[in-house]
């Protein structure tokens, strides 16, 4: 009884796309955006998985007492009174560049592509430096955080960062259970797996 | 050193002026993330807010004195090149951004520039500073956007000298 008591109290109603959407408190904009139905590409993000904020495909307008900001919706907490906006001239053009960044990485990821459809991006706009891995962080994630592993980490930092199996932990680990692999969305984590068992192998 | 003192003042009195007879080009406040203020600015005076206007703030207090050999396409890239190793990684806009940025700028140094590259340089400094996670991405381009703004025409002259060549050939 009390329970339902507080939580009908911290329903915040905000705005998305000029539409009132119930929201309760601690949620971000974009789990309230989701509930409402409404639209908001991601990358990185996983529902499994903690707020990442690292693809920043999910930015949006924020608009609260007459302030506006651009915030990734999938870390942004709602919050009373708030207005969003899931499409505007910035939000497009930010949206449009992230993909042509790493298109540049993964031209034939469809993920990407549908996205650059969507927003016009070209994919051929920056050169191109195959590493097919757009370090959305999912495999890495999704093997610390749910199977709590820790097979498969980032090594390096800045335009060097890479994704990396860790040979004596994925030996023992992947084989039965490359959970793993369909999140990816490049399908690069495969390959490095691929790579790092017959490295193992040897 | 007093607050309301001139550059000028810093630079010529302070300092002792330029060594070799040298002029001077610009001064560079607040390190890799800060910005540039052309000669013609000297006047102002060392304050947060007036340099902060002039797209140069104080930041963490340095000041880098360049003098009339100095590119200032070269300075640009030469923070980026910093900056790149400084970003962890995580979010598109920084990592992409700074790699990219810094490849255009490279390229115009090493006088492989395009037409359309100032542009570009504009565009991406502009999503890298809006939709950064951290404020090391948002701020990387500061300097780059500093040099575009007193120094355009370097940047300009840089890509007109690789054009020129191609020209003649036709």
């Amino acid at each position: 009884m009390i329970m339902g008591k507080q939580k009908k109290m911290s329903e915040i109603i905000i705005q998305i796309d000029g539409i009132e959407v119930k929201a309760e408190e601690g949620m971000t904009i974009l789990e309230a955006a989701q509930r409402a139905d409404i639209f908001i590409p991601t990358l990185c993000h996983h529902e499994k998985l903690e707020p990442y904020g690292a693809c920043r495909i999910c930015t949006v307008e924020a608009e609260l007492r007459g302030w506006t900001k651009l915030v990734a919706a999938c870390l942004y907490p709602v919050e009373k009174d708030l207005v969003v906006r899931t499409r505007s001239e910035k939000v497009d053009k930010i949206r449009k560049m992230i993909l042509e960044f790493l298109l540049a990485h993964a031209p034939c990821s469809p993920q990407l592509q549908d996205l650059a459809q969507e927003y016009g991006a070209d994919k051929d706009r920056f050169e191109k430096e195959s590493s097919f891995c757009i370090l959305c962080g999912l495999c890495v994630r999704y093997c610390a955080e749910v199977k709590k592993k820790n097979a498969v980490g980032f090594v390096d930092c800045g335009a060097r960062r890479e994704i990396r199996f860790i040979p004596e932990i994925a030996a023992k680990e992947c084989i039965n259970c490359k959970e793993c692999f369909p999140l990816c969305p490049t399908s690069y984590l495969q390959a490095a797996f691929v790579l790092t068992e017959s490295f193992y192998e040897r | 050193m007093t607050f309301g003192t001139t550059i000028r003042e810093i630079v010529y009195g302070i300092g002792g002026g330029i060594p070799n007879g040298k002029k001077l080009k610009a001064v560079h406040f607040g390190g890799p993330m800060g910005g540039s203020i052309p000669e013609s600015l000297l006047d102002t005076p060392l304050d947060f807010d007036e340099l902060a206007k002039l797209g140069a703030p104080i930041g963490a207090g340095s000041m880098l004195v360049l003098d009339e050999d100095t590119s200032m396409v070269d300075v640009a890239r030469y923070f980026l090149d910093f900056l790149t190793n400084e970003s962890c990684g995580k979010c598109v806009p920084c990592r992409e951004g700074i790699r990219q940025m810094l490849r255009i700028l490279t390229n115009i140094c090493d006088g492989k520039g395009k037409e359309g590259d100032i542009e570009l340089l504009e565009e991406i400094s502009e999503v890298t500073g809006a939709a950064s996670l951290c404020a090391l991405g948002k701020t990387a381009a500061d300097p780059l956007r500093s040099t575009l703004r007193y120094f355009r025409d370097e940047y300009e002259a840089n890509i007109e000298k690789v054009k020129r060549p191609a020209e003649k050939r036709e």
